[in-house]
């Protein structure tokens, strides 16, 4: 069976300073990676190079997603080979609203597989239905893109966008940041919806809180750029309460 | 970037109104909603017509001026007035102060009439109308079959629009006239109300810019060819948008029109203008003046989509737009509102402004400039608060690409008699690249403790997390840039009127073409 | 079109059509008429804490004033103070050195030039304290790394002054800078600050009091030559009697200064039928990746917090005291607070000039 992710001693920099030091993750169709690690370790560096954020620059080793070369992608190339990164913290974009946002996306991605844009009233009907399920007003969709919203309503907003655009692979970027106990169930089971056996999720997180709602299959730590850990949802408990140093020690 | 532009360009996309249909209790569907094709197309309106014209030799004097007005059949007054204007003209000098920087035109290498031959009699119907000038109406999607247009061929999903289409210096047709007659409406060119309605032409030519107002105004009142004028009687709100399309045509004549629209008290109309003309690589004048005089409780609003032919990439050829645009509120509770987008052009110099005399009247600018390659633009607003407790509210989105310069400049001023009046000035520009210059120039007077000013301005450039969030949902660059650019107008175009929201969305897409990658 | 224009006899413009982004109510050739110049430009200043610095040689301060000084033609006033540069007040604060120098000027044209070397501190003040009109320039470099804390203060001047203040800011160079504009009296002050390279930084507060008949004219240029530094100004400015102050804070980003961060704050309280505001923020930029704002507000004072003031039993003239003195005060520096709220409460309290 093909990976769904396949990152291979991946080393990185952002300017002249290293971040990633020969880091290799592979995730399998169904999985549900979680990587946590202390401030500073890479985590967001890894998730913003999957998307192809530019400022990053590769210095050695390979990502295959789905068993193509992901590196040589554009960042909307990648979305549509169905990579998807939830964003830490979600830009506005004043005055584009919501409706035009999503609709643009979805239509590019028809047209990047060769098909029609989706029929504006299915669209609709769509984005309403995950809306009322993300506990997002319907006013939202008129809005612009994050513009105005509280930290819960742009990380449900991003957990919209995951459901919509249906990817197989989603990163979420420390997406429990921000949010109180009601906002992430509603997260948590955004993501669980999403979940499938031929789906993957990479969760980037600081805190364990975040697992009682997602339970992943694996959990890595990171630390200086590298995994030094690999374990199952125990190990997220045990961090929980020794913090890291024990791991560094 | 390119290799993505040429994979798109051979996409097709559809233009889907989601949030229209969403959106379909609004009054007024909202722009920023439409999703407006994504359309790959150079400048569209650049053909030339080929057309007889009957021509003015090149140059400018009094006699010039005396036959202007005698080949138009205009009374003694007029013809003194012209004069005036032009023996004003003649101890005037060119304004320098303006941003833009251009070489010093020959005025006497213009020809300062051009008008089609076969229309040199006036055309008595549209059945009268050359074909061929139908034709390039039809090119520019101006309906001016009122037949086609009360059948539905044309279009059915907008209402009805009485067109006055004003071709190099003539008007050539007006429609709907008869349904405005009976609202008492007066929608006629200027030409023609001199003849039909000579009191109100003399009572308000020059009353708002006068003849020596400026050194292109009054260049106008002395040769000034053709244009639309507009009367609506006391308490009647104008029963359809009234609109006229400019078009330049012949080469080496510059085009003058004067615009004069009048709302009795209590009156209401809603017009609209669009410019365009074929590409050449000589610079073109356009000096136009128009007028607004918005008595007693009366509303006025006025949009304009500005396309005139820009000039290439490297800056050769283009418009230059020096016009004068200026509104009296006259009246107590009188309102003018300004909107336009501005896209074309080789260089715009122009202020559309308000006069707020009457007590409680009210001027607003809503405005959209887009400028890229080599155009300039210089254009803002004056707001002049004479009367107690006047409004005036004025935002500017202005958008430099290319090697261009946009230049907001605007002046807010109350007079000692202006108590309580307010204004609010919003002002923003957006850089798109590294090589194009936004300025921001306002001018606050006040002499008015009791008067509220306040005036913001910012300047950004679109960010590249903004980019980024669009690419990471598979949005490519050109289209999350045309997005962003819609959304930073969003405040301007839901002013204007449905259809020109629509045409101006996609004038923004294609102004902006090249501007990135 | 192109070819030769006609020619055209010259017709007055209207103020707001005057030379290019320059918006110049005062008119410039009363300043030109009413200064007398000193035989000596370094006997129209005294200085005082300069004994520990060195004098720059004339040679040195030729070149270092051809660097700063900017081109008559933006400034056509500087014509008339226009010395041998062997005749200015040139001083060095060396490498490293803590200094503190108090500027005076007592008459006529006086001019100094000040050359801060990197790493260097520098606290200074500016005072015009002249019985008859006074024109006056002050030219300062600021080396890589230095900081400077200026304070220019016009109190109580009844005499005509002009005065041309020019800051050049190095690498890393920091500047505060604050303006004290108080009284009566017919002030033009134009500063003009130059950001040569990155990661300067500098705050500017000015506080006018436009009082009896004053004008004044401030006029603020705020050059990023080089990209990266941050500017970040504050003009509070209050008109009472017959008052008039115009300001223009103009803002200009060269296509070489990407990465700059540029703001500007202009309030302004018109509190008399008699007075007159005229504000014009500007911005030029020719870049990009910038981020840049001005704001400018013109008005009266705010009659809400006049109403609650009164509300809790405060009378309506020592309201209004209160609250004008709290709107200038949030533009001077704690250091300075004391000698400008003094003359503030003065104007406010009615006092005749």
């Amino acid at each position: 069976m093909t990976a769904l992710l396949a990152i291979d001693n991946l080393s990185a920099r952002v300017g002249e300073k290293p971040i990633l030091k020969g880091l290799s993750l592979a995730i399998q169709p169904g999985e549900v990676h979680a990587i946590m690690g202390p401030n500073g370790s890479g985590k967001s560096t890894l998730a913003n190079l999957l998307a192809g954020k530019p400022g990053y620059e590769v210095t050695s080793g390979t990502v295959q997603f789905n068993g193509t070369d992901l590196l040589s992608q554009e960042a909307e190339e990648r979305s549509h080979a169905g990579l998807f990164l939830a964003f830490q913290y979600p830009v506005e974009i004043p005055g584009v609203s919501n409706m035009e946002f999503l609709k643009a996306a979805l239509d590019q991605h028809a047209a990047a597989r060769g098909e029609d844009a989706p029929a504006t009233g299915a669209f609709i009907k769509r984005v309403r239905e995950l809306a009322n399920e993300l506990d997002l007003n319907a006013e939202f969709l008129k809005r612009g893109v994050n513009e105005g919203f509280s930290g819960g309503e742009k990380k449900r907003n991003e957990i919209l966008q995951l459901r919509l655009l249906e990817p197989t692979l989603a990163v979420l970027d420390e997406t429990d940041s921000g949010l109180d106990i009601d906002a992430l169930r509603v997260v948590g089971e955004g993501v669980n919806a999403f979940r499938s056996p031929t789906n993957g999720v990479l969760m980037i997180t600081h805190y364990q809180r975040l697992l009682d709602h997602i339970r992943p299959n694996f959990v890595h730590v990171l630390s200086d750029g590298q995994i030094i850990r690999t374990g199952g949802p125990e190990l997220a408990l045990e961090l929980e309460e020794k913090g890291y140093g024990w791991l560094a020690a | 970037m390119r290799r993505l532009r040429q994979k798109l360009s051979a996409m097709t996309q559809e233009a889907t109104q989601a949030d229209i249909e969403h959106d379909s209790n609004a009054k007024k569907p909202a722009v920023q909603d439409d999703l407006v094709p994504f359309v790959r197309r150079e400048y569209e309106a650049g053909f030339v017509t080929e057309i007889e014209t009957e021509t003015l030799p090149p140059g400018l004097d009094a006699s010039v001026v005396c036959e202007i007005s005698k080949r138009k059949g205009e009374p003694a007054w007029l013809t003194e007035w012209r004069l005036e204007a032009f023996n004003l003209w003649q101890t005037m000098a060119a304004p320098e102060w303006s941003h833009a920087e251009f070489p010093a035109i020959d005025f006497q290498a213009i020809s300062y009439y051009a008008a089609p031959k076969s229309q040199a009699d006036g055309p008595k119907s549209l059945d009268d109308v050359d074909p061929e000038l139908l034709r390039t109406y039809e090119k520019l999607g101006i309906p001016l079959h009122e037949q086609e247009m009360l059948a539905g061929v044309v279009r059915t999903d907008r209402p009805d629009v009485a067109v006055d289409a004003v071709f190099d210096s003539v008007s050539i047709a007006t429609t709907f006239k008869d349904k405005l007659a009976e609202a008492g409406v007066v929608f006629c060119p200027i030409s023609e109300a001199v003849h039909s309605h000579p009191e109100l032409v003399q009572k308000y030519l020059g009353s708002v810019v006068p003849q020596r107002d400026n050194y292109y105004a009054t260049l106008n009142s002395a040769v000034f060819s053709d244009g639309s004028f507009v009367y609506i009687p006391k308490g009647t709100r104008c029963p359809m948008e009234l609109s006229t399309y400019f078009r330049i045509n012949a080469q080496n004549t510059g085009q003058f029109e004067r615009t004069l629209i009048v709302a009795d008290e209590g009156a209401y109309v809603s017009y609209l203008e669009g410019c365009t003309a074929p590409m050449r690589d000589e610079n073109q004048l356009h000096a136009a003046v128009v007028e607004l005089v918005a008595l007693g409780d009366a509303e006025i609003k006025y949009s304009t989509v500005q396309n005139w032919y820009p000039g290439d990439a490297e800056g050769r050829g283009g418009i230059y737009n020096f016009v004068t645009k200026r509104g009296l509120c006259a009246g107590p509770r009188a309102k003018i509102s300004w909107t336009q987008v501005e896209t074309g052009s080789a260089i715009t110099w122009k202020y559309p402004s308000v006069v707020l005399r009457g007590d409680d009247s009210v001027g607003e600018f809503y405005s959209v400039a887009l400028t890229n390659n080599r155009q300039q633009a210089d254009t803002g607003t004056k707001m002049i608060h004479l009367g107690k407790n006047t409004r005036s509210t004025i935002v500017s989105k202005g958008i430099s690409a290319g090697r261009s310069e946009n230049v907001y400049r605007g002046l807010v001023r109350f007079s000692p008699t202006a108590q309580g009046g307010r204004n609010y000035t919003q002002c923003d520009s957006l850089l798109i690249g590294g090589d194009c210059a936004a300025h921001t120039f306002p001018y606050i007077e006040s002499k008015t403790p009791s008067a509220i000013v306040e005036h913001e301005a910012t300047t950004s450039k679109v960010s590249d997390d903004q980019l980024f969030a669009c690419r990471s949902r598979g949005i490519d660059e050109e289209k999350a840039i045309s997005m962003i650019v819609n959304g930073f107008c969003r405040d301007v175009f839901r002013e204007l009127p449905m259809e020109f929201a629509v045409e101006a969305g996609k004038l923004l897409e294609v102004s902006l073409e090249g501007a990135v990658g | 079109m192109g070819g030769s224009p006609l020619k055209q006899p010259e017709t007055p413009v209207p103020l707001t059509q005057l030379a290019r982004e320059r918006w110049k109510y005062s008119r410039l050739s009363a300043f030109e008429e009413a200064v007398k110049p000193s035989q000596d430009a370094q006997d129209a200043m005294t200085l005082s804490g300069v004994d520990t610095l060195d004098a720059l040689t004339a040679a040195e301060s030729r070149t270092l004033l051809e660097r700063l000084r900017p081109d008559t033609g933006d400034y056509p006033l500087l014509a008339t103070v226009d010395r041998d540069a062997g005749q200015m007040h040139a001083l060095r604060v060396a490498r490293q050195q803590n200094a503190t120098i108090d500027l005076v000027r007592v008459a006529g044209t006086s001019a100094c030039l000040i050359d801060i070397a990197p790493d260097a501190q520098t606290n200074a003040t500016l005072r015009i304290d002249a019985a008859e009109a006074s024109h006056g320039t002050l030219y300062v470099r600021v080396g890589a790394g230095s900081h400077l804390q200026l304070t220019t203060r016009i109190i109580d001047q009844a005499a005509l002054s002009w005065t041309y203040l020019g800051i050049d800011l190095a690498e890393g160079a920091s500047l505060v800078l604050n303006q004290q504009l108080i009284g009566i009296g017919q002030h033009r002050f134009e500063t003009r600050l130059r950001f040569l390279a990155g990661n300067a930084r500098a705050t500017v507060r000015g506080a006018a009091l436009a009082a009896h008949g004053a004008r004044f004219d401030q006029q603020v240029t705020v050059e990023h030559v080089a990209g990266h530094s941050v500017s970040d100004q504050r003009f509070h400015t209050a008109a009472m009697t017959k008052g008039r102050s115009t300001f223009n804070g103009r803002i200009h980003i060269h296509p070489q200064a990407p990465g700059t961060r540029a703001d500007l704050a202009n309030r302004n309280l018109l509190l008399d039928d008699s007075a007159e505001i005229n504000a014009k923020p500007e911005l030029e930029i020719y870049t990009d990746d910038v981020q840049c704002s001005h704001g400018s507000t013109v008005g009266a004072l705010d009659p809400e917090a006049l109403f609650l003031m009164r509300s809790r039993g405060v009378p309506e003239p020592v309201a209004r005291r209160l609250l004008i003195a709290a709107f200038l005060n949030e533009t001077l520096s704690d250091a300075d607070r004391d000698d400008a709220s003094a003359a503030i409460e003065r104007y406010l309290a009615g006092a005749a000039p």
